[in-house]
């Protein structure tokens, strides 16, 4: 049971007209308790992988199945936890505090409180924050609140586009410490979409690499030394080491 | 004593069902469907009809169709607005022209305040009671299908229900407003007072309130106004609108100036 697979997804092909795919062929297993990096340059169908696991662009082949279920009846969609990409886009100029929004999903006793979240999200003036409004909060800030909001249900599976895009390097380390508690301390299983390599922590994390109809599934340290790079990223990039992880 | 009760009742309700039109970036879509709605009253008097059933009928269409519309031609959402918006002048005034001009024409464009009667208020007051009992008792729900519809779905919100309820209540209270201000400004109030309440409030809760507020307030003075002049009360109140508009806007821009500049905690 410890390590079911979580999310299985079979020669997956996603279109958003019906005419071109944007992913084609694309198969993986992720167990309970995993921390995946989905890598790939931008455009390369990452979001896209994204909208399919969460139900919101049906697959045009293939099959996906989620905590055993076969995605069409799937219906426990509070086990997972989402933050879409470009956040301030994606959500609108919608006078809301911060408070508000977490408590908007924070329904139940066995979810975090607005507190707990902003807390764990690394907020030191909790209760200053609360009551600010998203409109007013800066581009990280508001993307720490929506990760809050993300894992406020205590979700068992962790989807988060591009989460350190607007973040500095403190603040991206505190969020990698956070993702590797949750894993550890609730068994979250995280799948992390970016397509900077310098945010992925040590040589033996695992990888899924997504452009299009190129993919690559190992660890980080293997990919580096492979042809494959290349091939995904479409130039020859170099591992810069951070050191951080 | 009928004007201002109308006027407060449905001056509210298209404010607060405003809200989600204009945080769901749907501002236009009231344009449009009052344009449609009243290719329905001109219908009606065509076919001798005296209640505005097909007014209704023909809001809560139009704005079904333009989510259908955009969804399966592909369009992106104003593009479907404008189409549903050309439509209905185009056959409004088609049909007004077959009526021999015998509408009163300036009255449902402009409003006529005086040709409200009690069942428009009761169905406004219907409305309100509707909107204020959900609104009470879904707020969680609401509050998450306006924010963002991939999240609130995956909390457990049903968002295709919540997308069909404010469709109604838009659909319906547009029609109500029709009578009030008329066909080419009801959606001044249905934007306006979200507009303001936004840059005033530091919550999505009081902003509904503060919407209410503005709007009643500025109702009651445009129905004000017409009386003492002989200004339209429409026009009187949308004009009250705007002012009110630019004011707190403009408290917005001067205020955050201020609070960035000065107090910013320091762990942030
Ligand atoms: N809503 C959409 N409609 C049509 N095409 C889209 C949409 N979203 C993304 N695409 C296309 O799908 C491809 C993959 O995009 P995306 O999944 O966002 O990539 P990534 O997240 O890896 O940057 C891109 O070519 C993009 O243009
Ligand atoms: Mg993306």
């Amino acid at each position: 049971m410890n390590n079911a697979p979580i999310v299985e997804v079979e020669d997956l092909a996603a279109s958003y007209d019906g005419t071109t795919y944007v992913l084609y062929g694309l198969s993986f297993v992720i167990r309970r308790n995993e921390v995946v990096y989905v890598l790939g340059p931008n455009g390369g169908g990452k979001s896209t992988l994204f909208k399919v696991l969460i139900g919101s662009l049906p697959p045009v082949r293939g099959t996906v199945r989620l905590f055993g279920k076969p995605l069409k009846t799937f219906k426990d969609w509070r086990r997972i936890g989402y933050l879409p990409q470009v956040v301030r886009e994606s959500i609108p100029e919608i006078p809301a505090s911060v408070g508000e929004l977490l408590a908007s999903s924070s329904s139940s006793a066995s979810d975090l409180s607005p507190e707990e979240a902003l807390e764990l999200m690394g907020f030191d003036d909790v209760d200053g924050v609360m009551k600010r409004r998203l409109t007013d909060l800066s581009g990280g800030q508001l993307q720490r609140v929506m990760i809050g909001l993300a894992l406020i249900n205590k979700p068992e599976l962790l989807l988060l586009d591009e989460p350190t895009v607007h973040m500095d390097t403190p603040g991206m380390m505190s969020l990698m410490d956070v993702m590797r508690r949750l894993s550890l301390e609730m068994d979250t299983t995280i799948m992390l979409a970016t397509h900077e390599i310098s945010v992925i922590p040590t040589s033996t994390t695992r990888v899924l690499c997504i452009n299009r109809y190129h993919y690559y599934d190992g660890t980080i340290g293997e990919l580096v030394n492979s042809e494959t790079l290349c091939k995904i990223y479409g130039f020859h990039t170099k591992l810069i080491d951070h050191g951080h992880g | 004593m009928r004007a201002y009760l109308a006027g407060a009742i449905t001056s509210s309700i298209l404010s607060v069902v405003g809200a989600f039109a204009v945080h769901k970036r749907l501002s236009l879509l009231g344009d449009a469907t009052s344009h449609i709605s009243f290719a329905g009253i001109a219908l009606g008097m065509i076919l001798g009809l005296t209640d505005n059933l097909l007014a209704y009928l023909f809001a809560g269409l139009a704005i079904f169709g333009m989510v259908w519309f955009s969804r399966v031609f592909r369009l992106p959402g104003d593009v479907a607005l404008v189409i549903f918006l050309m439509m209905g002048a185009s056959l409004a005034s088609i049909m007004i022209t077959l009526t021999g001009l015998r509408v009163n024409f300036i009255g449902l464009l402009f409003g006529n305040i005086l040709a409200v009667g009690w069942v428009d208020v009761l169905i406004a007051a219907c409305l309100l009671a509707a909107t204020a009992s959900l609104l009470s008792l879904r707020f969680r729900q609401l509050f998450l299908y306006v924010l963002n519809v991939d999240i609130a779905r995956l909390k457990g919100v049903n968002v295709r229900l919540y997308e069909v309820i404010v469709s109604l209540l838009l659909a319906s209270s547009i029609v109500t407003g029709i009578k009030l201000v008329g066909v080419l400004m009801v959606t001044a109030l249905l934007v306006l007072p979200t507009v303001a309440a936004s840059a005033l409030s530091p919550s999505f809760r009081s902003s509904l309130i503060y919407a209410v507020i503005i709007s009643s307030f500025s109702t009651l003075n445009g129905i004000s106004i017409s009386f003492v002049t002989n200004v339209p009360p429409g026009s009187a109140t949308v004009v009250t609108l705007l002012a009110v508009t630019i004011v707190t806007l403009a408290h917005r821009r001067f205020t955050k100036r201020f609070i960035s500049a000065g107090t910013r905690p320091a762990s942030l």
